[in-house]
């Protein structure tokens, strides 16, 4: 497969490296020449030196037999551009980073030239918000704008699931309990069957509607977050949207940054949040602020470093929750340990949820387990797909993977043996990565299997 | 500054206030009451001098933010002059001063006269003084933009120069479009008022003058004992509606028309607007009420509302002595004169909107005190209003402060006692008419001196295009060359 990659920043080396990794021939264009120079020395694709939105440039590359053409400087209309260009001139999918709302219209780009329209720091706020309303939540993802939520927790030694297994679990609370359609055991992630037995320190991964997730939360963790204060460090893009979400959920929010200029725009676009300009590690100040009598946390600065900094100081000051955002993958490792609650990776989601977008149609999101190599995968049934109006429990679904959730129009269905797919429902599919081609053979390879 | 470009302009608006002549002189002719005469003298007069101006001037595309203050300010001088003419000639007014007193009073809304006897003069002056409060009401300045797009570019300025208010918005991209589209709203407004006073039983001739007090918070009566000589409640009822309609931003009227209904709900100044007065009628009266000023709980709320509405909309109109009220009432009132209007609104006064700034300010250095490295931004209509904004309103309300404070002391240095000083002063910045002591609802302004009732002019026009328009004039690099 021909992928073009427009932008040679974290994002886009991310991205090449992901997809430079199997079978496809990567093409990364870049304008700047010592970005350029850096990327080859670690990447084996081909490198092109020009502005990414020229279409002299892009028919230059080939753009009629390019499969996926993936837009991602970090200037929203240099993206968008290269994207209507791109397409102009023949690529099958296109995708961009836009990331401001300024460009969005209903959730949505007004273009049908961009096949998929990433704000990764948008999503990061939304996913933060509802780690901070759960109590245990370690990671959570939103599908099908929110209706479907996949958390994750972890089991702690004194839980009184311990020990048992799902099926028990399932029974005990009369089926009223989330799905669980992951674990992470030890650094493994399985997923799990009726026979699994939960073991202290496993991490769980509830999917359902918001009150399933939330009443299975209730069994692990005998308490309910109440969440009335939140200091946000970092007037980014990600914590102006995470304020902004957080004071809609009535939340008092006071949000941080060492920047004046930056302070004063946020200020213009937030109501009812108190901007502070201090510099997030100096605590003096932040303590006269009542930082210790917070119930949350979230550092989301330019600099991780300073964000992990951030967070243990908080923690140390009696934050109860704590959430971070970090990009590299040996730092996430290290939280747990530290005792920070919640790590989130804007990067890393865009680049899977590109990387996962070439199957154009029938897939409709994708996203990557916390750092390991397990995702979920949310497709859409098409109209001629062999698996519609057949119980699930014949479909001789890919052993390794397991479908979390079926998406109706007028609701979220709890997927059982006897579930039957319909065509345009959308399936929340949890998959390892060894089944990975089976389960996109599954649902994109059509009536030859039937 | 652009002198020659001024006074193009300028002999322009004479020709506007010319053809408004014709108007009062065919009333007079129609009521055969023989001042007909002065009228067109004066078109006549205007006419001349305005097309003399219009040759002696040039092109009017120079209008830049200097000349739109002189545009503004001269123009409202030479027209309010040129209105005190006909009373004067006819001798219905035989003072010039007072003549020119009640066409100032008139053109800025005031609605303060010198005349004992209101009924006793011609249908034609009658008109002609409710006239002026109509064209000055929406502006005078605003019509010349709305029929004749001649002045291009420098059209914002002209707005900005004459319409109330702290932030300007355009409702078209073309400023003449704007400024037809809130004459629009206006005459439509006038029209359905002047229509529901006749079904109440007014005569049409009151009807129609009286819709054109209203509408422009002018306050000018034909009646000696203003609204209060209409005994038929229906009537005060009507009049409070459309003062409060006169006082609320046109464009949210205009917004309404066009089925956006939800525009007023969503503006922060008309929700202000509607608390002070709900406040302001339950402390005038309550006192009514409990003392049994009079006889029934409708005629308690009624002359309450009415008199709350008239004077926080700075009409003037009254249905009752309020002098003769509690004590609380006249305090009550004394702000409310102060307050004033809506922005955008053919109300005067300091406006809603500054004192809804300048509370938020004082709220938000409050909260510096509290949290001291706060970056706090003030939001007005769910915007961020830029933080010069508030200086810019700050400033305002200190020169507003400032000139009332030199009329009381000037008018007490003179001989007045100070309620009636604080009351003169109040109801001529404000453009209200009716002050408090000697000047209160059932007095008049005819005992000032000559050079007291030309300084009560001043603080009109200064009133009305809001200080700044006119106080820059002072400024000696106003007037110098670019």
């Amino acid at each position: 497969m021909k992928i073009v990659i427009i932008g040679g920043g974290a994002v886009g080396l991310d991205l090449a490296r992901n997809l430079s990794a199997t079978d496809n021939d990567v093409v990364l264009v870049e304008q700047d020449a010592g970005v350029l120079q850096q990327a080859q020395e670690v990447l084996d694709c081909r490198f092109v030196g020009a502005n990414g939105a020229s279409p002299a440039a892009l028919s230059e590359i080939g753009m009629s037999d390019c499969d996926l053409f993936a837009a991602v400087t970090n200037r929203d209309e240099v993206n968008i551009i290269a994207c209507l260009t791109a397409r102009k001139l023949g690529a099958k999918v296109t995708t961009a980073r836009v990331r401001d709302e300024d460009y969005y219209l209903g959730g949505q780009t007004v273009f049908p030239e961009i096949d998929l329209a990433i704000n990764p720091d948008h999503e990061a706020a939304h996913r933060i918000r509802e780690i901070l309303f759960r109590a245990g939540a370690r990671e959570a993802y939103l599908f099908a704008g929110g209706r479907v939520l996949v958390v994750a927790a972890t089991v702690e030694p004194d839980s009184e699931v311990v020990g048992k297994s799902l099926r028990d679990l399932n029974t005990e609370s009369g089926g009223a309990i989330a799905l669980v359609t992951a674990l992470d055991r030890a650094g493994q992630t399985v997923i799990p069957h009726g026979d699994t037995v939960l073991a202290a320190g496993d991490t769980v991964y509830f999917t359902g509607t918001r009150r399933l997730v939330d009443r299975s939360l209730f069994s692990l963790y005998a308490q309910r977050e109440s969440l009335q204060r939140v200091m946000i460090a970092g007037a980014t893009t990600m914590g102006v949207e995470l304020a902004r979400d957080l004071v809609a959920a009535r939340v008092k929010v006071k949000l941080v940054d060492p920047d004046p200029e930056r302070c004063r725009q946020a200020s213009e676009q937030l109501h009812h949040v108190l901007v502070l300009n201090c510099d997030p590690v100096d605590f003096a100040p932040l303590l006269d602020e009542g930082v210790g009598e917070m119930d949350g946390y979230v550092a989301v600065g330019a600099d991780e470093e300073i964000n992990i900094l951030c967070c243990l100081l908080a923690k140390r000051h009696g934050v109860r929750r704590t959430v971070c955002l970090v990009n590299r993958a040996d730092y996430v490792e290290l939280l747990p340990q530290l005792g920070i609650d919640a790590a989130i990776s804007p990067r890393k989601a865009t680049a899977v949820a590109i990387a996962r977008f070439v199957k154009r149609g029938a897939i409709v999101s994708a996203e990557q387990l916390g750092f390991s190599n397990a995702e979920i995968l949310q497709y859409r049934v098409a109209k001629d797909h062999p698996a519609v109006g057949v119980p699930l429990a014949k479909l001789g679904f890919p052993r390794g993977a397991v479908i979390g959730a079926v998406i109706k129009r007028n609701g979220v269905e709890t997927p059982g043996g006897r579930t039957v797919l319909k065509p345009g429902d959308e399936v929340l599919v949890f998959t390892l990565p060894a089944v990975l081609p089976e389960v996109e053979r599954f649902f994109t390879a059509e009536r030859e299997r039937k | 500054m652009n002198k020659r470009a001024v006074i193009r302009v300028l002999g322009f608006l004479l020709g506007v206030t010319s053809i408004g002549l014709l108007a009062p002189a065919l009333v007079s002719a129609l009521y055969r009451d023989g001042d007909g005469w002065s009228f067109l003298a004066t078109a006549a007069i205007g006419a001349a001098l305005g097309g003399l101006l219009w040759r002696l001037g040039s092109s009017a595309r120079e209008i830049h933010v200097r000349e739109g203050f002189a545009v503004v300010t001269l123009g409202w001088l030479t027209v309010g002059l040129l209105g005190g003419l006909p009373a004067w000639f006819s001798g219905q007014i035989p003072c010039f001063t007072d003549a020119v007193f009640e066409s100032i009073s008139g053109f800025t809304t005031t609605g303060a006269s010198i005349l004992a006897d209101i009924e006793s003069r011609s249908h034609g002056l009658l008109f002609w003084r409710s006239l002026t409060h109509w064209f000055g009401g929406m502006g005078i300045v605003l019509l010349a933009l709305a029929i004749l797009p001649l002045l291009g570019v420098g059209g914002m300025q002209l707005f900005r120069a004459e319409v109330p208010g702290p932030l300007h918005e355009r409702l078209t991209p073309r400023i003449s479009q704007t400024a037809k589209l809130l004459w629009g709203v206006y005459v439509l407004l006038t029209v359905l008022e002047a229509a529901a006073l006749r079904l109440a039983g007014m005569s049409l001739f009151d009807a129609i003058c009286h819709a054109f007090a209203t509408m422009a918070t002018g306050g000018f009566s034909t009646r000696n004992a203003s609204v209060g000589a209409y005994a038929n409640p229906a009537i005060h009822w009507i009049i409070i509606v459309f003062m409060f309609l006169a006082g609320t931003n046109f464009t949210l009227h205009y917004l309404a028309l066009r089925g956006k209904l939800r525009a007023y709900k969503r503006d922060d100044e008309f929700r202000f607007y509607l608390s002070v007065i709900a406040i302001a009628f339950v402390l005038i009266s309550l006192p009514l009420v409990l003392q049994q000023v009079y006889p029934t709980l409708e005629q308690a709320a009624r002359h309450g509302l009415f008199q709350t509405v008239s004077i926080m909309t700075t009409t003037g109109f009254v249905t009752a002595d309020y002098l003769l009220w509690p004590p609380v009432a006249h305090a009550v009132l004394l702000v409310l004169m102060a307050v004033g209007g809506c922005a955008g609104s053919t109300g005067g006064g300091i406006k809603v909107v500054r004192l809804l700034i300048l509370f938020k300010a004082a709220k938000s250095e409050l909260q510096k005190l509290l949290h001291p490295r706060a970056v706090t931004t003030l939001w007005f209509n769910g915007r961020a209003v830029p933080a010069q904004l508030a200086t810019n309103v700050l400033g305002f309300l200190l020169l507003f402060m400032l000139i009332y404070i030199a009329g009381i002391v000037v008018l007490t240095l003179s001989g007045h006692d100070l309620l009636s000083a604080v009351g003169a002063t109040a109801a001529t910045l404000g453009n209200i008419g009716p002050g408090l002591g000697s000047v209160g609802p059932v007095e008049n302004y005819a005992h000032f001196l000559g050079w007291e009732k030309w300084l009560l002019m001043f603080f009109m026009v200064v009133g009305r295009l809001e200080l700044y328009t006119v106080l820059v004039l002072f400024l000696p690099e106003a007037w110098r060359r670019t």
